[in-house]
């Protein structure tokens, strides 16, 4: 199973084996490099981003083997706050460049040569598009908050500037948008109630 | 949604539901995410709620659509991590290298000191590789491994960019110690930073250096006499010359107190 394979691996990092670092890259160095390009646009940017990842993957191991953890969950997570810091960093927010459309840039981006793990691979391009099918489904106005907020790195006033909209409207476009995307979830079998029942581990 | 228990109505009137969905994509200003965090310690139905919302932010993580890596990151990574490692290595080893073979875990301070040079390390380095060759990386190394090594905080002044920085190390019955700062603003070719020390009010005129991106420079800082005989550790911008007297504003500033 992936999860005892990773928890191997990041044993074997806390132990001092760097060599276990190139398997962990391979299942997921393309996941935290895609989810750090898609917060900074820009892909030397999203480079360093990913060198930065791995090295606190490296360091973290120790700490990261006892608490028997997810390495995907960790590793999103990581990746999410250190892209949002180098945007704030740069000052650079990419407000008025986030024209995103899932639907049709995540079904052609999608490359599937490189994959370490095919099976990993498959299903996280499956989880993906599941995602962003939910994400379809939302109001262009409602995804739209929701994207500038979370790979924006938005306070709910800064997004309401940035759109010029009043802060109520936004307030509201978040809440229904977040509500309509749980039941979108619920209703496609992704249990919303547990969050390590969206790694690709438990669903195995 | 509210279920009617030995809660009071008051109780109620301060769920934080409409909050839940923001928090969970970390879009509240600072003052509600501490309004949430209070209310989530007591109320198990809003905690609830939070979690769910959690769990659909981490989906979003997982919306971003694949795209291939350029074929070099993976070296790159490797690399970097590769000299983390040796950095690491480093640092356990300058850094009471008895207990890396003893199996019993490492000192609080032990632990601590290590933390310290990482860190200074990191700072000092960005994404370069340590090399153990330069003198003030070694120096580093040398002076964390004292027991009597003191890390005195040196803090930006209002003439400073707000994020300025560093770090004073030094043994005080010794001469020599290592400066560390960040985000420092670069200056015009004809100018330089200079440290100062300062004894009985008196400063008395040190190294210059330059910072590279992000502010960032180290000094090797050799006092005429031992450390402790100084209170103050200061920087100014002069002339790339040096002066024998500051005549920029002082923009770094630290007491060497024991
Ligand atoms: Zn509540």
């Amino acid at each position: 199973m992936q999860r005892d394979e990773d928890a191997q691996l990041v044993t074997r990092l806390a132990g001092g084996d760097e060599t276990a670092l190139e398997p962990l890259y391979e299942h997921y160095g393309k996941l935290v490099f895609s989810l750090a390009l898609r917060i900074v646009h820009d892909s030397a940017t999203a480079e360093e981003v990913t060198q930065e990842v791995f090295v606190r993957l490296w360091r973290s191991a120790a700490s990261f083997a006892a608490e028997r953890g997810s390495v995907q969950t960790w590793l999103l997570r990581i990746t999410h706050n250190l892209a949002l810091n180098e945007i704030r960093r740069r000052q650079s927010r990419p407000v008025a460049a986030d024209h995103f459309d899932w639907t049709v840039e995540g079904t052609l981006l999608v490359d599937s040569r490189q994959d370490g793990d095919p099976a990993l691979a498959a299903w996280l391009r499956e989880r993906a598009a599941s995602i962003q099918h939910a994400l379809a489904q939302l109001p262009e106005a409602q995804r739209k908050a929701i994207a500038l907020a979370f790979f924006g790195g938005l306070s709910q006033a800064e997004v309401a500037a940035a759109l010029g909209e009043p802060l109520g409207t936004v307030k509201s476009r978040i809440r229904v948008g977040m509500q309509r995307l749980r039941d979108l979830l619920l209703a496609d079998g992704i249990d919303a109630h547990s969050l390590e029942a969206s790694t690709y581990e438990n669903e195995r | 949604m509210r279920t009617k228990d030995s809660n009071s109505m008051m109780n109620e009137l301060h769920h934080v539901t409409d909050l839940l969905d923001a928090y969970a994509l970390g879009a509240l200003e600072a003052y509600e995410v501490a309004q949430v965090e209070a209310h989530l310690e007591l109320c198990p139905v809003c905690r609830a709620q939070a979690e769910v919302a959690r769990a659909i932010a981490q989906q979003l993580l997982l919306s971003a659509p694949l795209v291939a890596p350029p074929a070099g990151l993976k070296a790159k990574v490797l690399a970097r991590v590769h000299a983390a490692a040796a950095q690491d290595r480093a640092v356990a080893e300058a850094v009471a290298p008895t207990s890396v073979a003893a199996n019993a875990p490492d000192k609080p301070e032990v632990t601590r000191r290590r933390t310290m040079l990482r860190r200074m390390l990191d700072t000092m380095l960005g994404a370069e590789p340590l090399n153990t060759e330069d003198p003030v990386a070694a120096l580093l190394l040398k002076l964390l491994a004292e027991p009597a090594c003191e890390v005195w905080s040196v803090a930006g002044t209002k003439d400073a960019p707000k994020n300025a920085a560093a770090r004073f190390v030094g043994v005080p019955n010794d001469r020599e110690g290592v400066l560390i700062t960040a985000g420092l603003r670069n200056l015009a070719p004809d100018q330089a930073y200079q440290v100062w020390l300062l004894h009985d009010g008196k400063p008395e005129p040190n190294a210059l250096f330059r910072v590279e991106r992000g502010g960032r420079g180290h000094q090797i800082v050799q006092a005429p006499t031992r450390l402790r005989d100084f209170e103050v550790v200061a920087v100014t911008p002069e002339p790339a010359s040096g002066s024998p007297a500051p005549t920029g504003p002082i923009v770094l500033m630290g007491a060497l107190t024991a």
